[in-house]
């Protein structure tokens, strides 16, 4: 929680206020991108007005959040007609001629993340509730769980090393786990590394009797605090956790130059990621479905909600643009599977070394937009493994999948539900996914809304968030390419029907204007399923739950999974009908 | 000017004040005060020993336990060795086996986990200024700025330690490939210029040689990981940040310091830029190759100073999108193509649809092409302030 005028707890319910303002300025600071969103009343409602977008000047060569801020801002005053800046500051509250703001809010990611690493003993609750808590932060998390087996003499030397290498902020050591190797064995990998890591804090969890062995773990400069199990809970323990995490990271950014940037806001300013989980969970709970929503900005995150329940996975340091580099050699490599022409992995290599070196650069060049396209694919494939991994099942169920900003850096709906499609690459439970785009990067202005003002929150989400694509079907155990693998019925409610025959190894793409709704009768062949369903059994769609269409329409996807034809120009020739099956929806076929 | 320096400078400066920070490993202690005048051999700040000390295997040498290292010591630990000299020792059967210091230095400490020992070679852990100039500002314990004058040209990309030495020039144009053999004998401690493609032969022959660094083009992942051995089973790891470390490429270990100016590839130098290294032939230069791109942004330099200017007030150019100014392209289809700016910035929707900050250029054939503002970096201010390229920095 970074330092504001009205700094409330970081609870979203304790800030909530509800007076509508008149109007409202909601800025989202990203490590490499500054966007400012006007919010004003219009018919009684707070609807999007304007949007501005500039690079964030925080690190160098400006070193002052400011000059990228108010740039910003300016331009937003170009498109509204409105004055929004009186002496470098944000006009608040809003004046009689209609110029400044009645309110401000922000969210960030500005800084590098803070480092925790966290390392337990064995199966624990606690796990679970720290990981979580310091998810909802700016943080970057190592997890290490000490193996229960009796004879291992790998795990203290390979951790030592790995936890060394990580040189992290804080420690975390839960030693409420396996008493009899495990505490041991933590402690003795934490004793090897003592004067080697400098963490500035350490928090020990566990039994009194262990934590005397702690005592000599960290050096004079470390701020240790020792928890004992007794009458606390996990989600007081990782409220503290949290608490922590962000007042390192607040105060790890803490300048002039922010503080003055932030000094018209009001309420907390949550973390892009923390605020776009929130926003997860409310559309679960309003739209009763499984949502998933993929962010790959500064960094990726993942956020999965179903009812009450949420799930989420963050990895700070990996996109596509200085962090591409985080992205294994083999997942490089694999990236070649997108791309409609053939290209070197050394060549891959050396396009992805020259993107992180200079990360703010843009693609030009079709085959350099295709290129980019594919590594987006492999981040989100490891974003969703990771989901799927740490929250089993979580893809499959989910029934609507929303997508960040940063999958519509093309402008092109079609390329980014297939990005989607692929990146993702689970089969959902019901054989039917709804597919939406946040193509303002209006998430994290949603869910900051919500901790202050959960009416306008709900208001801009209904009205400005999401861009329907349409809906993917996904049939399985799909027959030899080119054979028969599902007839489609489309009953368009008020217009006529369609019929399709969709062949193995296909995309096919019908028609469903964003308004429109349908019904959809799938008849799979003899041992195709649809989803997770029984081959050969048709199913309809539309009949509970109304099938929406989009800017794409309805995708059915019978390309089936891995392995792609080989040779090269077999698999080019497909990956390009594939791009102009989806691109002919709408209009943008560029292959 | 770009975001991708961490300077509102041109990439090439001619006979100006310049700003150079250094930013040092995190347990370092400045050892200089704001307003110091500082030379190439000052002592800036140091670092603990123990952070740059070489690790000797002892154990795996004389096929001995960790726990036993301390019993083959030949000499007790806080000892000054020679190069050569022997610092453990063993009886097999009939012979001895010894182990000996790869350098000359002091005999640190036994590590107690692996038995490897310690050696801090003379000098480690001093950090020089390597450019004269005026500290002007400490930022914490690990980061300065020096006020100087002269002449840089920044990199994209480099590795290694920082270095001065005398600038040679290998290649007879700027984007001729490296023969391996036939260099030059006395090129020990020189910093040396390769124009276009360094093959991995021809790395490992600069190594032989002893130079001081290298200033090339473009760095081709796959060469220069064969001539230092980095193929590992992932070959992308070798460039990853680490995390807690600023530095991009800090697993990419390699004899001398190396600066690319071009980025990845086999793209060869500019030839304006080559010129102007042709014109500091024969002089002392001093690379600072630090980069990082996450956290803080660093990027290599390679520095001409001018002492006899350092009493000298200039204000340094500022770079800026103004028609006239000298520009490189750095999309990845036109990495490296220089253009000039024909107009300032204004909002332009391009072919595939996207709307963003453009700038009209003229890419040498007189017409007049749109390009993305995040995809150009000033090379030279608009005339009259700059010089021509290649003049005598004198």
């Amino acid at each position: 929680m970074v330092a504001t005028r009205a700094n409330t707890s970081s609870s979203a319910a304790a800030g909530a206020q509800d007076i509508s303002p008149e109007s409202l300025l909601v800025a989202d600071f990203g490590r490499g991108s500054t966007r400012a969103f006007l919010l004003e009343q219009v018919a009684g409602t707070l609807r999007l007005v304007a949007r501005a977008e500039g690079p964030t000047t925080f690190d160098l060569p400006f070193d002052d959040v400011s000059v990228g801020w108010l740039q910003t801002l300016r331009q937003i005053e170009w498109d509204a007609g409105r004055v929004l800046i009186e002496r470098d500051n944000v006009l608040t509250p809003q004046r009689q001629r209609g110029d400044g703001v009645d309110a401000m809010l922000a969210c960030s990611s500005l800084g590098e993340p803070i480092r925790v690493a966290v390392i337990d003993t064995g199966p624990s609750p606690m796990t679970a509730a720290a990981i979580t808590a310091l998810r909802k932060t700016h943080v970057s998390i190592l997890h290490a769980s000490v193996p229960a087996v009796k004879k291992d003499t790998t795990w203290v030397p390979a951790w030592a090393d790995t936890i060394r290498a990580y040189q992290p902020d804080t420690v975390v050591l839960l030693l409420d786990g396996d008493q009899a190797i495990g505490v041991p064995r933590a402690i003795q990998m934490l004793r090897d590394i003592s004067g080697v890591i400098n963490p500035r804090r350490g928090v020990i969890f566990g039994e009194a009797t262990v934590l005397g062995q702690t005592l000599t773990l960290f050096g004079s400069r470390t701020k240790v605090r020792s928890i004992t199990p007794a009458g606390k809970t996990g989600e007081e323990f990782g409220a503290e956790l949290e608490t922590e995490a962000r007042g390192d990271w607040a105060e790890r950014i803490d300048r002039t130059d922010l503080r003055a940037t932030l000094r018209e806001v009001t309420g907390t300013v949550p973390t892009r990621a923390h605020a776009v989980d929130l926003v997860t969970r409310y559309v679960a709970r309003v739209s009763g479905q499984a949502v998933l929503t993929i962010g790959i900005d500064d960094g990726s995150h993942a956020h999965w909600a179903s009812g009450h329940e949420a799930a989420q996975t963050a990895f700070p340091r990996l996109d596509v643009n200085a962090g591409i580099v985080n992205l294994t050699a083999r997942e490089i490599a694999d990236a070649v599977n997108w791309l409609p022409f053939d290209v070197q992995t050394d060549d891959l290599m050396t396009w992805v070394l020259n993107r992180a070196i200079r990360p703010w650069a843009g693609p030009e060049a079709d085959d350099d937009v295709r290129i980019e396209q594919a590594l987006l694919r492999q981040v989100i494939r490891r974003v969703a493994a990771d989901l799927d991994r740490t929250h089993p099942g979580a893809l499959a169920s989910a029934g609507l999948v929303i997508a960040g900003a940063g999958v519509d850096r093309w402008q092109d709906a079609a390329i980014a539900a297939l990005c989607l499609l692929d990146g993702l690459y689970h089969v959902p439970a019901s054989g039917i996914v709804a597919l939406a785009l946040d193509r303002d990067g209006l998430l994290p202005v949603v869910g900051t809304l919500g901790m202050t003002y959960p009416a306008v929150a709900s208001d801009i989400f209904g009205h400005d968030a999401l861009q329907h694509l349409g809906s993917a079907v996904i049939v399985t155990g799909v027959p030899k390419p080119g054979e028969v693998a599902c007839r489609i019925e489309l009953q368009v409610q008020g217009g006529p029907n369609r019929d399709l025959v969709v062949k193995s190894g296909d995309l096919a793409v019908l028609p469903l204007a964003t308004g429109e709704q349908a019904t959809i009768v799938v008849r799979p062949e003899k041992k195709v399923a649809v989803g997770a369903g029984q081959p050969g059994k048709p199913v309809t769609f539309g009949t509970e739950r109304a099938v929406t269409g989009g800017e794409v329409g309805i995708i059915v996807d019978a390309r089936g999974r891995l392995p792609l034809p080989s040779p090269a120009v077999a698999r080019t020739g497909v990956v390009r009908q594939w791009i102009r099956a989806a691109g002919d929806a709408t209009g943008a076929v560029r292959t | 000017m770009s975001l991708n320096f961490p300077h509102t400078q041109a990439v090439y400066t001619h006979q100006q004040e310049l700003r150079v920070r250094r930013v040092f490993p995190l347990e370092t202690e400045v050892k200089v005060r704001e307003g110091k005048r500082v030379f190439a051999d000052t002592v800036v700040a140091r670092v603990e020993p123990r952070t740059v000390a070489l690790r000797v295997d002892v154990p795996a040498a004389l096929g001995t336990a960790a726990t036993e290292t301390n019993r083959h010591l030949t000499l007790p630990t806080g000892s000054t060795v020679t190069a050569g000299q022997v610092i453990a020792k063993t009886r097999r059967g009939l012979r001895t086996a010894t182990v000996t210091s790869p350098v000359a230095g002091t005999l640190l400490e036994v590590d107690p986990r692996s038995g490897e020992v310690l050696i801090a070679p003379v000098g480690a852990g001093e950090i020089l200024a390597h450019v004269a100039g005026d500290v002007v500002e400490l930022l914490g314990r690990s980061e300065l700025t020096i006020r100087t004058v002269g002449s840089r040209i920044s990199g994209i990309v480099g590795l290694g330690e920082p270095t001065t030495g005398p600038l040679r020039v290998l290649t007879p144009a700027a984007d001729s490939a490296l023969a391996a053999q036939g260099l030059p004998t006395d090129l020990a401690g020189a910093i040396v210029v390769a124009g276009g493609t360094v093959p991995a032969a021809a790395y490992r022959a600069l190594a032989a040689a002893g130079i001081a660094a290298l200033v090339t083009g473009s760095l081709s992942p796959r060469e220069i990981g064969a001539a230092f051995d980095w193929d590992g089973e992932d070959r992308i790891s070798t460039w990853r940040p680490l995390a807690g470390d600023r530095r991009f490429g800090p697993r990419a270990k390699t004899p001398y310091a190396v600066m690319a100016t071009e980025g990845f590839g086999t793209r060869g130098m500019s030839p304006e830029l080559f010129a102007t290294l042709l014109g500091w032939a024969g002089q002392t230069v001093t690379l600072l190759p630090a980069t990082g791109v996450t956290g803080t942004l660093m990027r290599p330099e390679l520095i001409l100073v001018d002492e006899s200017g350092l009493d000298s007030d200039s204000e340094p150019d500022q770079a800026t999108l103004t028609p006239g100014a000298i520009v490189r392209l750095t999309d990845q289809a036109r990495l490296g193509q220089w253009a000039t700016v024909l107009d300032r910035p204004y909002r332009h929707r391009f072919p595939n649809g996207v709307l963003t900050d453009a700038i009209d250029v003229d890419l040498g054939s007189g017409e007049r092409t749109p390009v993305r503002v995040v995809n150009v970096e000033v090379l030279l201010v608009a005339p009259p302030r700059a010089p021509a390229f290649a003049s005598d920095p004198s």
